[in-house]
């Protein structure tokens, strides 16, 4: 039977990988929005999980406004990196070093 | 009707008379800027003075409505004197604000009427984060708040600094924002409650000697407390503030200054001295190690800046210090300094971005805004006013009497001896002291260096000049009744 | 296969997918891999019995922000060979950061799931005796009549709340990213609503010259 402790350590270790995928990303800026992703469905799933096993509706209920806010977050971002990539026309991460500190 | 009630919509009568205006207002942008027939008119002075009449308006709905302290909307929300108080400062203030950066769009030719669309809806959000009693709301108006300035802070498209500050804006928060749902669900997961009241109820007893603890509860609130400290630039999460100060449009800066701070911070008095009072007892280190930083960072920051932006945005995170101090002494003394400084920091820093916004140069054929500290030497023989001003400003944030700011620091200061905080208590004073070194070297530049040659500064606008006035009238005349300010804080937070 | 096996598979399959969107090249297998985890969480989802949840996750996350993903990947025309990659800080700061956080949470779960162990999931597969009574069988609401229940009527707030964050995203996306042209060609339909139909063709005799 699905236990507690699979669930939690499934979203924890999917929670790792999105952070990790945020700080030692290399290559491009795009990684970082997938990453968020990411870390925002890891966190839904642990919401739905604990809504089932403690037999209460408000966690489905959090986990569909995660959805929604996830879901206009990366059209937020998205279309701030499209914006930045028409002045730069790249979106490698070492070129951004405009404003310094 | 067993799950909604007349008092629901009598709660929130501000927010939903400000909600239908918006959407209002946004038709009638639509309508009027793509109509082929008008040949595309440029309305944004237009939106912007109606947007003015609608913050004045819903202003003198929330002060006028009775305040009966009930939950509403399932306990949802909450409608208190603290919400009530934070409410009406919140709409008083960005009604000055509004007033000064009509004729910042003016000069600097933003002709998009959406930006007061999309700061209207930001001062929304700010009231809901202000009135939000569980943790699912407050979660919701965080980030409604939040998509709101990501948008504000590459809305200049064409400009290099606005999109990258914008991009870094947005990663940063909302890695903060995934933070603070991870500890979200650690919290409701374990306890299966999200209301602020029940969670008081649940934390009852935690500290005792035989409690059971639940260890992972208590990691939920850390991740909550570290999400929260990086919406307002508290270090060691301040990263992103000076480089989102400096690269934003000017008018988007001064709104991030002035006016989100008071919001997040009311929110965490209730979530740290309501909701989770006992578990804080225990993260009481770390509250105090954060001030501690935000004061050191701050204040050797601001020492090295030449920019004018950066060099509010490391003062910003110095007074934010002060204010994590305020509430690391966990009393209700510390948050009432803290709260008076919130209050006070707000106005300083409305005069402050007056001032600022007013730095025009005349170059011609156009004008543009002063970048660097060292552009306003020998303000003195071009602008008496507008130096004096800046004077009261800069020594009210140093903390020197008789100005608003000094009552600030030492309401704060009491506490935290009080509680036996003294080596916190000497590192601020230590540190103002240095802080008072920078801005007086300001002072000095503007009075008494003698240059060849001197900027021409465009003339101030009306409207900025009456916010301007209002402003300096407030901060050097408050010390006569200082218990207009107290007396606000005192109602709002032991009512 | 019982629950926990294709729990396992399910797991292990979306958090090797997750590695492998963030350490790949090409953002285009990048955005495919996001899918998969996507489709596999879903399906931990059905295995819990959260249904709506489960396709409410692959027709959002997966029909709309993976399909707005790829879009943009395309039209960005991310390149990202020849990229020079550090390896040492990453072993470091990696580690760094997997440790605090895994220590934190170990450490947390050890104490605390000693309470817990025994009580799973009631699936079907479980061998607890458990009575049944028909009429409640049937009248149980099921996943979309519970959400349903409540999202109407006790959280309407979180209702309104959603679509305001949903217009305030659509306004911002349009305000950054639309450039407006003008002298555009577009179709005026009056115009052609009120032709002449038998002015429209005319016979041209091309050998009277």
């Amino acid at each position: 039977m699905i236990t507690q402790l699979y669930c939690e350590n499934y979203t924890f270790f999917l929670f790792l990988v999105g952070v990790l995928g945020i700080f030692l990303n290399q290559k491009s800026i795009i990684i970082i929005i997938m990453s968020l992703e990411i870390m925002f469905l890891s966190v839904s799933f642990n919401f739905i999980f604990f809504s089932i096993y403690l037999d209460n509706i408000v966690g489905q209920l959090f986990a569909l406004a995660i959805l929604t806010v996830a879901a206009s977050e990366s059209s937020i971002g998205l279309a701030i990196l499209v914006v930045y990539y028409r002045i730069r026309s790249t979106i490698t991460i070492e070129l951004m070093t405009l404003t310094k500190g | 009707m067993l799950f909604i009630s007349s008092y629901d919509f009598y709660a929130l009568l501000t927010e939903i008379y400000f909600l239908n205006a918006i959407c209002a207002l946004l038709i009638y942008g639509v309508i009027l800027n793509t109509s082929y027939r008008r040949g595309h008119p440029v309305i944004e002075h237009n939106v912007s003075g109606l947007s003015t009449q609608i913050l004045i308006v819903s202003l003198w709905l929330t002060v006028c409505s009775n305040i009966p302290c009930l939950t509403s909307w399932n306990s949802l929300l909450v409608h208190d004197f603290l919400s009530f108080g934070i409410k009406s400062t919140i709409l008083a203030i960005s009604l000055l604000w509004s007033l000064i950066i009509f004729s910042y769009n003016r000069l600097e030719k933003i002709n998009l009427y959406e930006y007061w669309i999309v700061s209207m809806l930001a001062i929304v959000a700010m009231l809901f984060v202000s009135c939000s009693y569980d943790l699912l709301a407050m979660y919701l108006a965080i980030e409604f708040q939040s998509i709101a300035f990501y948008i504000l802070a590459s809305f200049k498209r064409t400009s290099e600094f606005s999109t990258e500050a914008g991009l870094k804006y947005f990663v940063l928060g909302a890695f903060s924002s995934a933070l603070l749902l991870l500890g979200i669900s650690l919290l409701y997961g374990t306890t299966g409650l999200t209301n602020f009241g029940d969670l008081s109820k649940f934390f009852l007893g935690t500290t005792l000697e035989n409690a059971s603890f639940i260890n992972i509860t208590f990691f939920g609130v850390v991740l909550i407390e570290v999400a929260l400290f990086f919406k307002i630039s508290a270090a060691p999460f301040h990263m992103w503030s000076p480089d989102v100060y400096e690269g934003a449009p000017t008018n988007v800066t001064s709104f991030f200054g002035i006016l989100p701070k008071l919001a997040l911070v009311s929110l965490i008095f209730r979530f740290f001295y309501f909701c989770c009072a006992e578990v804080v007892l225990l993260l009481n280190f770390t509250l105090i190690i954060c001030a501690l930083l935000s004061m050191i960072i701050g204040t050797f920051g601001a020492l090295a800046q030449t920019k004018w932006k950066r060099f509010i945005a490391y003062s910003t995170i110095s007074h934010v210090g002060f204010i994590v101090a305020g509430f690391s002494t966990l009393e209700f003394n510390g948050a009432f300094g803290a709260l008076f400084y919130i209050l006070v920091y707000t106005l300083t820093s409305l005069a402050t971005f007056s001032i600022v916004l007013s730095f025009r140069c005349l170059a011609y054929p156009s004008t543009y805004q002063l970048r660097y500290l060292t552009d306003i030497v020998s303000l003195v023989k071009l602008n008496p006013i507008l130096a004096g001003s800046l004077v009261a400003v800069l020594f009210s944030m140093a903390g020197i009497p008789p100005f608003p700011g000094f009552f600030a620091k030492v309401f704060v200061l009491f506490s935290l001896l009080q509680e036996q905080l003294i080596g916190l208590a000497i590192m601020a004073i230590f540190l103002s002291c240095v802080s008072c070194f920078y801005y007086i070297r300001l002072i000095q530049m503007m009075y008494f260096t003698h240059t060849k040659t001197i900027l021409i500064f465009y003339p101030i606008e009306k409207t900025t000049s009456t916010i301007l006035s209002i402003t300096m009238l407030l901060l050097v005349l408050i010390f006569l009744k200082i218990d207009l300010i107290s007396n606000f804080v005192h109602c709002m937070l032991f009512l | 296969m019982t629950s926990t096996t294709l729990f396992w598979i399910f797991s292990i399959i979306s958090l090797i997918s997750a590695c492998m969107v963030v350490s790949l090249s090409n953002a285009v297998y990048s955005v495919l891999f996001l899918i998969v985890v996507f489709c596999n969480t879903a399906s931990i989802l059905l295995l819990l019995g959260a249904e709506f949840l489960s396709f409410l996750f692959l027709i959002v996350y997966v029909g709309a922000i993976a399909v707005l993903f790829l879009f943009v990947v395309m039209m960005l025309n991310v390149k990202i060979d020849g990229v020079k990659i550090n390896y040492s800080t990453i072993f470091l700061i990696g580690i760094l950061i997997s440790l605090i956080l895994l220590i934190q949470i170990w450490t947390a779960l050890q104490l605390d799931i000693e309470a817990y162990d025994n009580i799973g999931v009631p699936l079907s597969q479980n061998n607890f005796p458990t009575i049944i009574s028909w009429i409640q069988e049937n009248e149980l609401p099921s996943n979309t009549e519970s959400i349903g229940l409540i999202l109407y009527t006790s959280y309407s707030l979180v209702f309104i709340m959603c679509a305001f964050i949903l217009l305030l995203a659509m306004i911002g996306s349009i305000v950054l990213t639309m450039n407006q042209r003008s002298g555009v060609k577009t179709q005026q339909i009056t115009l052609q609503l009120y032709r002449n139909q038998n002015k429209v063709v005319r016979f041209i005799d091309l050998r009277k010259n």
